[in-house]
């Protein structure tokens, strides 16, 4: 018989009599299926504390069936595979009474594979532990003017004396030509964008903490006075997520993306948050 | 670029890698990281006393745990020897070979074991990502590790449906490799009938990146020896050789959100200096596996073109014929790659550990059916950065430099 993850399908279901624990069945009766496909079917009758498991052609008499295919039955058995995924990816489904399904689940002892067997199980503490920490950092001449720039509604940028191209936020050398950062020029504030990030996983905030809301974008933005790989990354209006169009330059051929503007906010401090976002140039 | 040049040859001589899973609450940190060092050592039939020095690598953002190689001393054996530790992001797998490599190659130790690990359920793995980015404007930005550029630029140049299946071609290879491992922490029984449900109803994460095209978050660890030529060969016998790596990193990468190509990746970068200095010309041609540091399905895809220095759709034809199978031309990540497991700190070295295996010819029930004499593997991680190195079975051929 076909082997899954090293271990036969029906090694797992022939130790389901073993597993079972009485105690915990007191109050459960009924028929259950497993339907695994050409692997076979079987039937779980349960009563009075008893099981009795048989081989069976047709389970249409039970209350619950689960169907899957063999591989994924052994994968989660072994704690392989997830059985919410298993049933999000179309490999699972119960038919009949789902709750009456899972009320059986606590009913069996985990299969372990023969000669994998290890000491009866312990109690696992877990510690839990939240760090928090409130941090300031240093922006240096260079940020810290661009940041200053950013109170007064102006994206400056740095170039490059040697190969001439713009960063922003500014960087006091440049890497590539390995020389320092010398000429300021001001930059946008509009620009074309360049590349959208739609997102819908809703991560942490690390400035605040908190979750983000979501979807949200973030964007590169090619900024008036900028050419090539010089974007500008900063976020979109959420509103507006639909509505906007990527440009790009994919082996020399040139697509527009939507005109953009920054929404300064009211009160400027000198960070990221001075712009809420961009939106569109309409 | 100056050839990285060798005092001595390099073998690898033991691996350890324990079993891969989305939590390992039945182990501490040491004593998972212990896993892997006991089957290392086992393998290379050493004792923990011919180990002259330990390099100890992961990312203290996932965990928190500054120094862990201080506490992790009760798995690692480091006591009482020289030791060293590396950080490198999702790189340091890769790092620590290369530093491991180093450490052997230029006399200091004859025999240096190097341990990489992760524990991702203990701490916040895309908190922790974002933290990477610098502070003074790109952590509000950065989501993660997770990006929609490859899918668009994937999309824009050769059309959302080709792109979108080759995606999905590349996912359902990846999985049926992991389903022959056994150590992968995910492996579903994907299947081609699923292609079209999967490519529209898989959860999104961001734009056109869906939840069945990414990584995982894993725990688990890898153990490699590394040995001298001689000592090598007293210790095992086929010694795996290191023949040559590459590190470069790009420094504003992570701030160009754009849809700009070519650009210059690090990757097609690393490879062309790598395979120009070593006289490799068509590494298609020349390697017999890769294992990639695959963080998800549309980057997998993406990056067959820089690696192999591939133009034009060569590389999405790779993936459409499927030949980056198993038993196809180019077998990509036999082992599921690190869609199947993802222990960050551990993942890049699995990828070289893997590839040795596949020289070996014991990688289990996942190995390539074919000779395999030369391998490639990569590592990607930190603010864009990659380790691309060559692994051999044979020292004739290519010589010293």
């Amino acid at each position: 018989m076909t082997t899954y993850f090293g271990v036969n399908v029906a090694d797992v279901i022939e130790s389901l009599p073993a597993r079972f624990r009485k105690e915990a069945a007191a109050d459960i009766s009924g028929s259950f299926g497993y339907d695994l496909g050409d692997a076979g079917r079987w039937r779980l009758a349960i009563r009075d504390g008893g099981l009795t498991l048989t081989q069976a052609e047709v389970l249409d008499d039970c209350q619950a069936v689960l169907v899957t295919d063999p591989q994924t039955f052994v994968g989660i058995q072994l704690g392989k595979i997830d059985a919410a995924e298993a049933m999000g990816l179309q490999k699972l489904s119960v038919t009949g009474d789902r709750r009456a399904f899972g009320s059986i689940a606590g009913l069996f002892q985990k299969y372990v594979p023969s000669g994998q067997e290890t000491l009866p199980e312990v109690e696992l503490v877990v510690l839990k532990q939240t760090i928090s920490v409130g941090q300031n950092f240093a922006t240096g001449p260079v940020m810290g003017r661009f940041l200053k720039g950013l109170k007064e509604r102006k994206i400056l940028a740095i170039r490059c004396p040697v190969c001439g191209r713009r960063q922003s936020p500014p960087r006091e050398i440049c890497a590539v030509c390995r020389v320092r950062n010398t000429e300021w020029v001001e930059v946008g504030p509009k620009g074309e964008m360049r590349m959208l990030e739609y997102v819908y996983y809703a991560s942490p905030d690390p400035l605040t903490g908190d979750t983000r809301e979501t979807p949200y974008g973030a964007i590169g933005v090619l900024l008036d006075g900028c050419r090539d790989e010089e974007v500008f990354w900063h976020l979109l209006n959420p509103a507006q997520l639909d509505r906007v169009q990527m440009g790009s330059v994919i082996n020399g051929r040139v697509r527009k993306g939507s005109r953009l503007r920054p929404v300064w906010a009211q009160k400027r401090t000198g960070s990221i948050d001075d712009i809420q976002y961009f939106e569109l140039d309409t | 670029m100056a050839r990285g040049k060798k005092n001595r040859h390099v073998g690898i001589v033991g691996i350890g890698e324990t079993k891969f899973s989305s939590h390992r609450e039945d182990v501490n940190q040491p004593e998972m990281i212990h896993e892997a060092v006991r089957q290392a050592l086992d393998d290379a039939g050493l004792a923990i006393q011919d180990v002259d020095c330990v390099v100890h690598g992961n990312m203290e953002l996932f965990e928190m745990v500054h120094q862990p190689d201080m506490w992790h001393v009760l798995g690692t054996g480091a006591y009482g020897k020289d030791s060293f530790r590396i950080t490198t992001g999702g790189t340091t797998g890769g790092t620590l070979v290369c530093a491991a490599d180093n450490l052997v190659a230029s006399g200091m130790y004859d025999v240096v074991l190097a341990i990489g690990f992760e524990k991702l359920q203990e701490g916040h793995t895309t908190g922790g990502i974002t933290n990477m980015a610098d502070p003074l404007w790109a952590r509000k930005l950065q989501s993660g590790a997770l990006t929609d550029s490859a899918a668009v630029k994937l999309i824009e140049e050769f059309g959302e449906k080709r792109a979108k299946r080759a995606a999905m071609t590349y996912r359902i290879i990846m999985d049926k490799h992991a389903c022959l491992n056994p150590n992968s922490h995910r492996a579903f029984g994907l299947d081609w009938d699923q292609m079209d449900d999967l490519i529209t109803d898989s959860p999104p994460l961001i734009g056109n990146l869906r939840l069945i095209h990414m990584c995982s978050q894993s725990d688990g660890a890898c153990a490699m020896i590394f040995a001298a030529e001689e000592r090598a060969r007293q210790i095992a016998a086929r010694p795996v050789w290191i023949r040559d790596h590459i590190t470069v990193h790009r420094e504003e990468t992570l701030n160009l959100c754009t849809n700009y190509y070519p650009n210059n990746p690090t990757h097609r970068f690393a490879a062309e200096q790598l395979f120009a200095r070593n006289g490799i010309e068509d590494p298609l041609d020349y390697f017999d596996v890769f294992e990639m540091y695959d963080p998800s399905a549309w980057w997998g895809v993406d990056w067959l073109r820089d690696f192999f220095l591939l133009e034009g759709d060569a590389h999405l034809k790779l993936v459409e014929d499927r030949e980056i199978a198993i038993g196809g031309r180019m077998p990509i990540n036999p082992s599921g790659g690190v869609i199947a497991a993802n222990p960050i700190g551990a993942t890049a070295m699995v990828r070289v550990a893997e590839a040795a295996k596949q020289i070996r010819g014991n990688a289990g029930p996942h190995q390539v059916p074919k000779t395999v004499r030369h391998a490639l593997a990569s590592s990607f991680g930190g603010t864009m950065w990659t380790v691309l190195l060559m692994l051999e079975d044979e020292l004739d051929g290519w010589g010293m430099p």
